[in-house]
């Protein structure tokens, strides 16, 4: 399958609403592509926002984020942990989403031992709609649970496990695990994620790297008639 | 916090609006708990279903459930050898098709079993039945909105944990003994039988809570949803 056919089945069998976001690290900074203006607050969130909202394609790098996590998960760029900490320790007087910076730094730990970041090796991130951007590397699919158990269905018809996860860090757990793992992964992603992309109360975010999607791509149809079609086969329901 | 407590912050401030299910390991068959008549079939998830709609509590053992995944998942009933297992399973595959042929089932299957351990075989059966109507519970099921669950996840991370979540074939493998085993809430899509004879709407999840890792959490319920509720606001 094509990215346009993967496109077309994701929109019309599978039913998803939202636009397919791409996500595509590049080492080099392309010449045709515009630089995104300004500073996005809190980050990469925000201009997945802006581009389901405007369906426009830019490369960003760090002295557009405020939060740098959507690069660190890309290798892009990188933050050592004493940076770190003196962010988190700031972030919290205005954003109590640990109890306190002890808490937040043994979360950072948690989530550096179980969620690597990838090694930095890039220059920046090209964001844009996956319809718009050639060989994506990630794709950003905002469904329902419903849709994603379909989407996980099917990755358990060629054997997969899917694995999740959900805390404070979106870019951590929407970005960083499949990026590292060449591995789909759901997620309720967290606050700023969810509110800045513009996610719905009923949406969450799985997160596909493209060469996997292509993979499954030709059984998502199929996959969603007889998952919608279960009901009929039992006389208990 | 008490249980009635925990049900009401769960109810009127996360705004859970199914039953909330519990499910508690017995070493022995309850007195004061009727033993569920007949077989839900598939299993777990058909019973779940039950108890959502008409507010039971019953003790159920492996003569009351066609799958045996939600037993096996709290150590109330020992596995099948492996090779019967999948030979079941491999029969499953020819009714309901969940993997691409028997060598990607086993596959599967080894992956399951090498990352999800089952806990020590040590009880009979379990009680299932609406948290308010079962005492000491070992897990709670919630079923949620991802931005419920993302409010629960956020008052774990307040605490300093993060959530993990699994899913695949086979729904009770996440929303049972993953946690059962672990110790550990985690969120799972489960799968179509269990989405699907639980009764879950298009839009809701599993959640699963040891009932001590909710209690910890359950006084940052309602201060966590509010701040995530009125956090547009602030922008």
């Amino acid at each position: 399958m094509n990215k346009q056919e993967i496109e077309k089945t994701l929109k019309e069998d599978l039913g998803i609403k939202k636009e397919l976001v791409a996500l595509k690290p590049l080492k080099e900074i392309p010449p045709d592509i515009p630089h995104y203006e300004g500073v996005a607050t809190p980050g990469l969130c925000t201009q997945v926002g802006e581009v389901l909202k405007e369906k426009t394609v830019f490369y960003t790098t760090r002295e557009n984020h405020g939060c740098y996590e959507g690069l660190i998960a890309t290798g892009v760029c990188e933050l050592s942990k004493k940076e770190y900490k003196e962010t988190i320790t700031e972030l919290l007087k205005t954003y109590p989403y640990h109890k306190d910076v002890d808490t937040a730094m043994s979360f950072y730990d948690q989530c550096i031992e179980s969620i690597k970041p990838p090694k930095v090796e890039n220059k920046c991130l090209l964001v844009g709609p996956l319809s718009k951007i050639e060989d994506p590397d990630l794709v950003l699919i905002f469904c329902t649970p419903k849709q994603a158990d379909i989407l996980i269905r099917v990755q358990g018809y060629v054997g997969d496990l899917f694995k999740g996860f959900g805390g404070s860090g979106g870019c951590i757990f929407t970005i960083r695990y499949a990026f590292s793992n060449r591995e789909p992964t759901f997620t309720t992603s967290d606050l700023s994620w969810r509110m800045f992309v513009g996610l719905n109360e009923n949406e969450m975010t799985v997160t596909y790297p493209y060469e996997r999607l292509v993979e499954i791509a030709p059984h998502i149809k199929s996959t969603t008639d007889y998952v919608n079609n279960f009901t009929s086969m039992f006389d208990n329901l | 916090m008490t249980k009635d407590e925990l049900i009401q912050t769960l109810k009127d401030d996360l705004k859970i609006k199914k039953e909330i299910i519990a499910v508690k390991a017995m070493k022995q068959a309850p007195s004061d708990i009727p033993q569920y008549e007949g077989q839900a079939s598939p299993g777990m998830c058909a019973f779940v279903g039950e108890i959502l709609k008409d507010g039971s509590v019953w003790y159920a053992t492996k003569e009351n459930l066609g799958c045996f995944e939600a037993l096996t998942g709290t150590g109330t009933c020992e596995n099948m050898p492996r090779d019967k297992y999948l030979e079941f399973m491999i029969e499953q595959n020819q009714s309901y098709p969940m993997h691409k042929n028997a060598d990607v089932l086993t596959e599967y299957y080894d992956k399951v079993d090498d990352f999800f351990k089952h806990p020590k075989v040590d009880g009979t059966g379990i009680v299932v039945g609406p948290l308010s109507r079962v005492d000491d519970p070992d897990l709670v099921l919630l079923f949620v909105t991802p931005h419920q669950a993302d409010i629960l996840t956020r008052a774990r991370a307040y605490l300093g944990d993060f959530t993990r979540g699994f899913a695949g074939m086979g729904g009770c493998i996440f929303t049972i003994r993953y946690t059962f085993h672990s110790g550990d809430p985690s969120f799972s899509t489960s799968d179509t039988a269990w989405r699907m004879f639980a009764g879950l709407d298009e839009d809701e999840l599993t959640y699963t809570f040891p009932y001590p890792k909710l209690m910890e959490v359950a006084d940052r319920i309602k201060p966590t949803a509010e701040y995530v509720n009125g956090f547009k606001s602030m922008f």
